[in-house]
């Protein structure tokens, strides 16, 4: 199976400016397709990979565990991000990387990787400005979990996951699917299950947000952007893209 | 497993339900209501010189198992301007 067209292709014609035959090379890179039940390891810390993957279907986190076997979810990706693929570059991976659906992923060797880079500066520039994104969203995650308060942080975070779920066009007018567990929330929010279940409840009285089975519906995108504190510029999407 | 039901007073001293978890047992439950207050005391404190929160745990009986409270104020001499 070739690359084709898919979400990232969507997101790289977005952050690049790459050409007809930049976007058919990477179009007809191959692909191996294969399915995870929710909840599988894809990789783990200190695996040493020869090959990244496209997430198509599905979502995905990065996990750490801690010394005392707590767990902290650093990213969460969804169909259209390529999770890995730092380690194109980077040779042991410092992250593991699980399912939390079902998902259906795209590996790609670095072999094929590395020759589209060599063929064409353009496609590397393009490359390495996703893996740059993908740097600005870790950064904004450690402003929000390091120093917003409960609310405003999973404000934020929605906020976030819903332009991000949009661009790629997993949304349905303000509403969206987000299959976390409550646990899977804390730990990607660094609070308490307990916790969340209070800030959401806060959040629905305040008219912003319901979460109810796996599903966000925002009730007020314009003051949700405000309690989350929240400026998407570190998303670098399509400007068009960024009104609710 | 046991299933725990998490009840929080928050500072006007108004009950919400805020969720049930299961979990291996009761020391579990006390983990998870410190780390909870401990988050909320933290956030509560941005904002303002004095909280109480308190948790009450009950369990599938309905039988309140564990209570937790924490509370914080400052008190100054009245010679220092605060």
């Amino acid at each position: 199976v070739s690359f084709g067209d898919n979400a990232f292709l969507r997101r790289l014609t977005v952050v690049s400016d790459l050409q007809a035959p930049d976007l058919e090379t990477i179009r007809t890179l191959p692909l191996s397709i294969r399915e995870f039940p929710a909840g599988s390891v894809i990789v783990r810390e200190g695996d040493r990979p020869r090959e990244s993957f496209l997430i198509l279907e599905g979502f995905v986190c990065a996990y750490k565990i801690t010394g005392e076997g707590r767990q902290q979810i650093p990213a969460l990706y969804v169909a259209g991000d390529v999770p890995d693929l730092h380690s194109l570059h980077l040779k042991v991976i410092d992250t593991g990387f699980r399912t939390i659906t079902p998902a259906r992923l795209g590996f790609s060797t670095h072999t094929d990787l590395n020759r589209i880079c060599e063929r064409s500066y353009a496609i590397t520039r393009a490359l390495w400005r996703i893996t740059l994104i993908d740097g600005a969203v870790f950064r904004e995650w450690e402003t929000n979990i390091g120093r917003r308060d409960a609310a405003t942080r999973l404000s934020h975070f929605v906020c976030e996951m819903y332009l991000r779920l949009r661009a790629v066009g997993l949304t349905d007018g303000l509403s969206f699917v987000l299959p976390l567990t409550q646990q899977d929330l804390g730990d990607a929010m660094g609070l308490s299950t307990v916790h969340v279940n209070r800030t959401l409840q806060t959040l629905r009285g305040e008219h912003l947000l319901r979460y109810e089975s796996g599903k966000i519906e925002i009730l007020d995108w314009n003051k949700l952007k405000v309690r989350g504190d929240f400026d998407p510029t570190y998303l670098h999407l399509d400007p068009r893209e960024l009104d609710g | 497993v046991p299933l725990f039901f998490f009840r929080l007073r928050d500072e006007r001293g108004i009950i919400h339900d805020v969720g049930q978890l299961e979990l291996s047992g009761l020391r579990a439950a006390a983990r998870e209501v410190s780390v909870t207050l401990g988050e909320m005391a933290k956030d509560q404190l941005r904002s303002s010189d004095d909280m109480e929160l308190a948790i009450e745990v009950h369990n599938e009986q309905n039988e309140l198992v564990l209570i937790a409270t924490v509370r914080f104020d400052i008190k100054t001499s009245g010679t220092v301007f605060y």
